[in-house]
């Protein structure tokens, strides 16, 4: 059963245009959205929560339509925006008693919890803290009415790897109720091929893939060749090439499929991080 | 809804020092003028007008204007919230202004006769039409712009409508009573307030649409 639906979602902007998109969130998984700058990453969780209203298509969560049910469904959601959207001169006491007053299902002592578990001061105004610290109260504040969707906008930027390890084990705990996904994007790859059932890249407005992410990461390859072997490569069997000093180095989807047509060829598994990469140079 | 307004509140709260210093000024100022009354009338008005302006700006420069939708608030839910706490500052202006009569008895020795507080009536009157005018101006445009073609808006309408209208409340105020004149004020400026409301949901409702 899916969590989240994004039927021929579709966004139009004087300068970008997030083509038709049909994916879907599955309960019980996390899901990463990878993808260069301006690529639409953020414009398609934004639409997922009507923040944008699409141009054409439609969204569902939970069964439910996005821009109908809109308010119920958020009292369903946690977001964590890519930037701070508290007043700075807010301490996290207020914080609290605003949001509070926001949730039906808002939990004190959850709150307090995990700013505890983070090493957050309480007392203090957010304009005191680092960017660090605003990306903790936010997933904080996401995990704190019982979600039953987290949709994390780059929740990794300014942590160090210690918070960065702790939020992964944060979010594989949140997804161990069968009911609850998570769709987070993110530049650290690292962090995705760590945690997530599933990636979806996005490239230029486009969706390139949405799939399993051991399938992902078993299928594709990395092939190398001397530059006379290269010529002898048809380009329908490659993503994309990049020159190194030692020759050509092409993304392969298939490795098995790419194997039986060139025997012999060296393949190495390709990362998330030069997956996307290769798909840029397209 | 409770929740916004909190944190409005919270917010006027976090700037109480600046208001206390505000109203302090204008006092001082106050004294040192012969018409101590309209003095602080006046504070009254750059207090209540500036103080429910405040939190939008608030607002657009800590990204909440954005990303509020993202909480379970409706765009309705959000406007109207920002109406009552521009009602809570006309209550806090009511008190002031209750605060201004006593300081004035005590300081003049004497009660203030029927036309004052027909004034000090117009004055809150007068305020919650600023507000009326100014807020559907923020929701169509950014605050900064909104601000000043508010200010010109309003300085417009005290100068070309404002007179008329006073000069009617003024004649009714001598042929009905105060009790009838301010009634038919406060509700006339209710009634404004209301339809105000009903346009800036529409406007923020259609904004969202077009984004």
């Amino acid at each position: 059963m899916n969590s989240i639906l994004w039927n021929k979602a579709e966004k139009t902007f004087d300068l970008f245009h997030l083509h038709p998109i049909t994916m879907q969130l599955e309960q019980g998984s996390i899901m990463g959205l990878i993808g260069e700058n301006g690529s639409g990453k953020t414009t398609l969780i934004k639409l997922a929560l009507n923040l944008l209203p699409l141009t054409s298509g439609e969204i569902k969560i939970f069964g439910l339509d996005s821009v109908q049910k809109e308010t119920e469904i958020k009292q369903r959601i946690g977001f964590v925006p890519d930037e701070n959207i508290f007043y700075e001169m807010f301490t996290l006491r207020d914080v609290n008693k605003i949001i509070s007053k926001l949730y039906r299902n808002w939990q004190e002592k959850t709150f307090f919890h995990y700013l505890e578990r983070f090493q957050i001061p309480i007392k203090e105004p957010i304009k005191s803290f680092s960017m660090g610290m605003k990306k903790k109260v936010a997933i904080t504040s996401a995990l704190s009415h019982e979600a039953e969707i987290l949709l994390l906008d780059e929740p990794m930027n300014g942590l160090d790897p210690v918070a960065r390890a702790e939020v992964r084990d944060i979010l594989q705990e949140f997804v161990e109720t069968e009911s609850h996904s998570v769709l987070l994007s993110s530049h650290i790859t690292e962090d995705l091929e760590k945690i997530s059932d599933y990636i979806t890249l996005i490239e230029k407005g486009n969706m390139v893939f949405s799939e399993n992410k051991d399938d992902i990461l078993q299928n594709y390859g990395i092939a190398s060749f001397s530059k006379m072997d290269f010529k002898e490569i048809n380009k329908k069997d490659y993503i994309s090439f990049r020159e190194n000093a030692f020759g050509y180095q092409v993304l392969v989807k298939d490795t098995k499929e790419f194997l039986r047509k060139y025997d012999g060829a060296m393949i190495d598994k390709a990362s998330l991080e030069e997956i996307m990469v290769f798909y840029h140079r397209r | 809804m409770w929740g916004l307004l909190w944190k409005d509140i919270l917010y006027l709260k976090k700037t109480g020092k600046r208001i206390f210093w505000f109203i302090l000024f204008f006092i001082l100022l106050g004294l040192t003028k012969r018409e101590l009354l309209s003095q602080l009338n006046l504070v009254m008005l750059i207090i209540g007008m500036n103080f429910s302006i405040l939190p939008f700006d608030c607002d657009s420069k800590n990204k909440w204007e954005e990303y509020q939708y993202a909480f379970p608030v409706s765009k309705k839910t959000v406007v109207c919230s920002r109406y009552l706490f521009g009602m809570m500052t006309l209550l806090g202006c009511f008190f002031i202004n209750v605060l201004e009569i006593l300081f004035y008895i005590s300081i003049k020795g004497n009660f203030l006769d029927t036309a004052s507080m027909f004034i000090q009536v117009s004055s809150l009157c007068y305020l919650a039409v600023l507000q009326a005018i100014t807020f559907p101006m923020i929701y169509l445009m950014e605050i900064g712009k909104a601000r000043v073609y508010a200010l010109v808006l309003s300085v417009l309408i005290t100068w070309i409508a404002l007179g008329s209208t006073a000069s009617l409340f003024s004649t009714m105020l001598y042929e009905k009573g105060i009790f009838f004149s301010a009634s038919m004020m406060i509700g006339s400026t209710a009634s404004f307030y209301l339809l105000s409301l009903l346009l800036s949901v529409r406007i923020e409702k259609n904004k969202c649409n077009i984004l």
